[in-house]
């Protein structure tokens, strides 16, 4: 076992060589990007980005956004039955809408309520994947065109995502707006389009897929010891597979294999190197992955010059919200965790000065039942959904929220409480990908629908939740001056290299533990 | 060779065609597929089970594919929770799976993997739960062990059993009773508007029987007299199959306190009774007072009639779903998926789905007429099928895994012929574990293309729906380091220390003494992992980068050991191991 151990010391050796190594390579170059990210934040550069919060299993978000006024609550109240949250409970929202009712989101939520009334935060109620303009008559005739596998959740993601929902098709309207805007980036190596949840229809367009990190680390994360120049296991193992990546393959599924192993080797050095450039938030996130895939956002859109981006889309997806049963209890925790993610990703904007460069919005499969299946609710259409940024006309709730007593209008539910949108898909993200930086007049592009539902020659905007803002300045902070602090290759390397050995102390520490228990086992 | 040397090293890149857009390459790399009979085998022992060893593979070519495939059928089913409940539990003093977080059945399933004779059984198990998915990552599902161990001995029963058992076990089983929601369903209450819940009713037609759309025998879409799809169900459908799945909640012990049982049935009660370790293995049982009366109208006209107890309701629902003829094509294009091909031909999909309908003696459902259908095809065997480009999958992350444990015949160096992995690291950085799931919906979509080429071809393969720029270099490094150090399973967090948060790595390492004596001779040692990994299809271009790059470090090396595991790692993260054809 001699040789193992040797091996054993040989690749842990090589692997902490491979950071002193790309490292040591890496830091002109990193500090020159970091010269370049101290100058990067100047509040008027044209920068812009979109965050889709995807929601995914369909949040009950009748529970989210809630009407207080006695005689709306109390319609509410009774047909939720069960699921009813207490009047009392509910946090207010400053203000009444135009026709003057008045609402409250659900009590967990109290930053989402701060960010509402201090002008961050709007609300689009009942946004729904519609084909064409939808009434209930239609629906029951069975003369409408519906939206392809309606109320199935993979058919509703998708059409969410490709804002498409007469059709099955692959590509989604983050990926054809970036088809649009790409060019105006520098940076034409790594895809606008980052994932911090794998790969998805939202950001796959004819020209772009996504690029896919990970909310912790650098985000992203390359071969180990690949760019270590000694070591001759790293050498050997980087040669061998330079050359199987190089090589062209009769087979699509091998292309396919080598195409994605090149991508995430070629952009890893890039932009891990770009993203530990950028210095500590004041802001604090919260430990929970949504928080932390947030703070990653955050740090690419801070490393947006290193990295060369003046647009840039990002996805993050937080499942488990199909909440069949235990809504109130699970609803409950997730909201939670999304009220406080989106206030401490504005508070990291404001930080970093691009408040209003950043817009936010969340999307979900569908709406729920409004009615009760014992503890839970089930798959309905219509749903009340978020824009955040300081970009958006904030402290308002757009769209038509719905009465929400059974039979209803728009309730196509036969008795459960399912109601046809009054805002698309389309109108929600066609003034979303408009402030992005899509003309009127290439809005059909990207979203082939919109016609149906806005003229797009019309003066004014589909919902008209979208301003251009005003910038606000970085807030006053310990951070405020970002000129980075240079740390040393050991330092950088410390921690690394501690790890290593307290991994390895814990190994044979604990293998001994094992053999002494079974000495003991024995003896006895 | 000196560290210049090194420096500048490249193996043979002459071998790299150039693109030539438009222009066909006659220079694109392709595999050898005149295979020999021992390679023949191990490239079958590739689709049917989780990895072979090399007597494996020697023992197919004996005996030959089909009789091997029936005396696989013949083999005494693992069984997980009897190991847990003989083997683990004692070990701890536990009278059940208290207390010992998820380790129990993790261990039970690796142990099963690594020593069960019953491979095919457990490699088409394993493609079962992925169709008719449960996951752990719930936070009841995760810790009852039990409940797990019984879910997979289930999947495996029925493996081999008929396809009409599996639906109906599947649908009375406390994990799915769960994880779906139809444990403690209660029929309508039109007084508070409650509803009975559609989670399971949309779901079990959508994924687990039907699928969205009308279907011809091999798998194409039906269409309507406008050229659409033809919806197979509807949401008045759902309603009504809504139902049915009323009435059902988890094993009630008689044992139990009379008071406890006449609060569990009651209303209250009833809605909020939940499993626990001591009733979590039993199947779930109906109470009539809880189920919905009255007729129910299923698909194709099938009407269950008012006045039945529940299970017989259930009963005629089952069978009004196994008896759709979407069954056949809809099932047997998932396990070809699965075991064998992304992108199955419709004659390949319509020939297993014919054994479906129909095993030869006039039974419905027979699985192991499907699975010996979908194994035996020419589309699975023809070696000629190596070299279309369209055909093959990406190997699931996780088979990569198992198939390295296997084919290298880990050993526990303890002594101990047990295996104790926790697989906690596995989850983390392998993008797949079994049974863990993000959604119902598995790790993948059967209809996902990735963008570039395939998409181009039309041509589906869903496991690169889980290959990122992230878990592609995750995999890589994980199995690099599992082969250079053996860090190749985990010794559970909890039970050494249970506030220890290290990852440690177990005494499990590769048995490599088999390659001492292929060391010196790199020809051969390529040759031997050419059979295990990549079935003799090696193409020469990556024969001569895996040799190059192993003979310049067995010249400056000592260790012959460093050399194997080197060529082993060059072998598990080349392309043509990857992809299976």
């Amino acid at each position: 076992m001699l040789s193992r151990k040797l091996t054993r010391r040989r690749f842990l050796g090589e692997a902490s060589c491979a950071a002193v190594g790309s490292a040591s390579l890496f830091s002109t170059l990193l500090n020159m990007k970091m010269a370049n990210a101290a100058a990067a934040f100047n509040p008027n550069d044209d920068y812009k980005a979109l965050v889709c919060l995807f929601l995914a299993g369909g949040n009950d978000s009748f529970n989210m956004l809630v009407p207080t006024d006695n005689s709306e609550y109390a319609e509410y109240q009774t047909t939720r039955s069960d699921l009813a949250l207490s009047q009392g409970s509910l946090l207010k929202l400053q203000g009444t809408t135009d026709d003057g009712r008045s609402f409250g989101v659900h009590p967990v939520m109290p930053e989402v309520q701060q960010l509402y009334n201090s002008g961050s935060l709007a609300f689009v109620s009942n946004v729904g994947t519609l084909v064409e303009p939808t009434t209930k008559q239609g629906f029951e005739t069975g003369t409408a065109n519906l939206p392809v596998g309606l109320f199935s959740h993979i058919d509703q993601i998708a059409h969410w995502q490709t804002s498409v929902p007469d059709k099955r098709i692959g590509l989604g309207w983050g990926g054809r707006t970036a088809d649009l805007l790409k060019s105006l980036n520098s940076n034409q190596s790594i895809s606008m389009n980052i994932s911090l949840s794998g790969t998805n229809t939202f950001q796959a367009g004819t020209s772009v897929v996504d690029y896919a990190i990970e909310a912790g680390g650098n985000g992203s994360i390359g071969i180990n010891g690949y760019d270590n120049p000694i070591g001759a296991l790293s050498v050997l193992k980087k040669s061998a597979l330079e050359s199987m990546l190089d090589l062209e393959y009769q087979s699509l599924f091998e292309q396919t294999f080598v195409n994605t192993t090149r991508m995430a080797i070629n952009n890893n050095a890039q932009f891990s190197s770009a993203i530990a450039n950028v210095p500590a938030f004041a802001t604090q996130f919260s430990a929970n992955g949504i928080s932390k895939s947030f703070q990653m956002v955050a740090k690419t859109i801070a490393a947006r010059q290193a990295l060369g981006f003046k647009r840039q889309t990002f996805f993050i997806m937080f499942g488990g919200w199909d909440h069949h049963d235990e809504v109130l209890n699970n609803q409950q925790a997730m909201l939670t965790v999304v009220s406080k993610a989106i206030k401490e990703f504005n508070d990291v904007l404001i930080e970093l000065g691009v408040h209003d460069k950043v817009t936010t919005f969340t999307a979900s499969d569908f709406g729920r039942t409004l009615t009760s299946n014992g503890q839970g609710s089930d798959h309905a259409w219509g749903g009340n959904h978020m824009v955040m940024g300081g970009a958006v006309k904030g402290g308002k709730i757009y769209g038509n929220y719905p009465s929400l007593y059974l039979g209803n209008p728009l309730d196509v539910g036969e008795g459960r409480g399912s109601l046809i949108p009054t805002t698309s898909c389309d109108e929600y993200f066609a003034e979303l990908a408009h402030w992005f930086g899509i003309n009127k007049s290439e809005l059909s592009t990207v979203f082939p629908n919109i016609g149906r539902f806005y003229d797009t020659a019309s003066a004014s905007l589909p919902v008209g939740f979208m301003g251009q803002g005003s910038s606000i300045p970085p807030t006053e902070l310990p951070h405020k001056n970002y000129l980075p602090t240079i740390l040393g290759d050991a330092a950088i390397n410390a921690p690394l290299l501690t790890g290593i050995a307290a991994a390895t102390a814990g190994m044979v520490s604990l293998r001994q533990r094992r053999m002494n228990e079974n000495n003991e086992k024995m003896e006895a | 060779m000196n560290r210049r040397e090194f420096l500048t090293f490249r193996p043979p890149t002459v071998l790299a065609a150039p693109a030539h857009l438009g222009i066909p390459n006659a220079n694109k790399v392709t595999r050898n597929a005149s295979l020999t009979p021992q390679q023949v085998s191990s490239r079958f022992l590739a689709q049917a089970t989780l990895g072979a060893t090399l007597a494996e593979i020697n023992e197919v070519t004996t005996l030959g594919i089909e009789t091997w495939i029936d005396q696989q059928f013949t083999i005494p089913q693992t069984n997980t929770l009897k190991y847990m409940q003989d083997v683990i539990f004692p070990i701890y003093v536990l009278e059940d799976d208290s207390n010992l977080g998820k380790a129990p059945f993790r261990w039970a399933w690796w142990q099963a993997i690594m020593r069960g004779p019953d491979l095919l059984c457990q490699r088409v198990a394993m493609a079962l739960s992925e169709i008719m998915v449960i996951s752990t990552r719930t936070d009841l599902l995760d810790e009852l062990n039990s409940c797990l161990a019984t879910w997979y001995d289930m999947l495996l029963k029925h493996a081999f059993g008929n396809f009409r058992d599996l639906l109906f076990d599947v649908t009375m089983h406390p994990a799915m009773g769960y994880y779906l929601s139809h444990a403690s369903n209660r029929k309508a209450d039109p007084a508070t508007n409650r509803f009975p819940d559609e989670n399971y009713a949309r779901e079990v037609m959508q994924l687990f029987s039907i699928g969205l759309f009308e279907l011809n025998l091999d798998g194409t879409r039906k269409k309507d007299s406008n050229g659409k799809d033809i919806p197979t169900y509807d949401n008045k459908d759902i309603k009504e199959f809504a139902k049915i799945f009323t009435g059902l909640t988890y094993y009630i012990l008689p044992e139990w306190p009379q008071e406890e049982i006449d609060y569990i049935l009651s209303d209250e009660g009833f809605a909020t009774f939940e499993m626990g370790p001591e009733n979590c293995s039993q199947p779930m049982q109906m109470h009539d007072k809880f189920h919905e009366p009255g007729e129910k109208r299923l698909l194709n006209g099938f009407v269950v009639p008012a006045g039945q107890s529940g299970m017989q309701d259930i009963n005629n629902t089952i069978d009004n779903l196994f008896n759709h003829p979407n069954v056949g094509p809809f099932i047997s294009r998932l396990l070809i998926q699965r075991l064998v091909k992304s992108h199955p031909s419709p004659g390949y999909i319509e020939r297993v789905a014919t054994k479906f309908n129909n095993n030869g003696s006039g039974v419905r459902g027979d699985m192991k007429a499907v699975v010996k259908a979908i194994l035996m095809d020419d589309e699975a065997r023809n070696p000629i099928y190596i070299n279309d480009p369209t055909h093959g999958m990406l190997r699931e992350p996780f088979v990569r895994y198992t198939q390295l444990c296997r084919a290298m015949e880990v050993r526990n160096e303890a002594g101990e012929d047990q295996f104790y992995n926790y697989g906690d690291d596995a989850e983390a950085q392998l993008a797949q574990y079994p049974f863990a799931p993000p959604s119902v919906f598995n790790f993948f979509s059967p209809d996902f293309k990735p963008l570039g080429p395939l998409s181009n071809a039309d041509v589906n393969a869903p496991e690169f729906q889980i290959m990122t720029s992230v878990s592609a270099v995750k995999h890589f490094n994980f199995i690099e380091r599992a082969v250079m150090i053996d860090a190749l399973m985990e010794v559970p967090k909890g039970t050494d220390e249970p506030t220890d948060t290290i990852p440690v790595v177990s005494d499990v390492v590769l048995n490599l003494a088999p390659y001492q004596a292929l060391a010196d001779n790199i020809g051969a040692l390529i040759d031997r992992l050419d059979l295990l990994f990549t079935y003799g299809s090696l193409s020469n271009q990556m024969r001569a980068i895996i040799t190059t790059a192993v003979t310049s470090l067995q010249a400056q090396n000592e260790d012959w050991d460093e050399t194997v595991r080197f060529a082993v790692v060059l072998f598990l993260n080349c392309p043509e191991y990857a992809i299976l054809k």
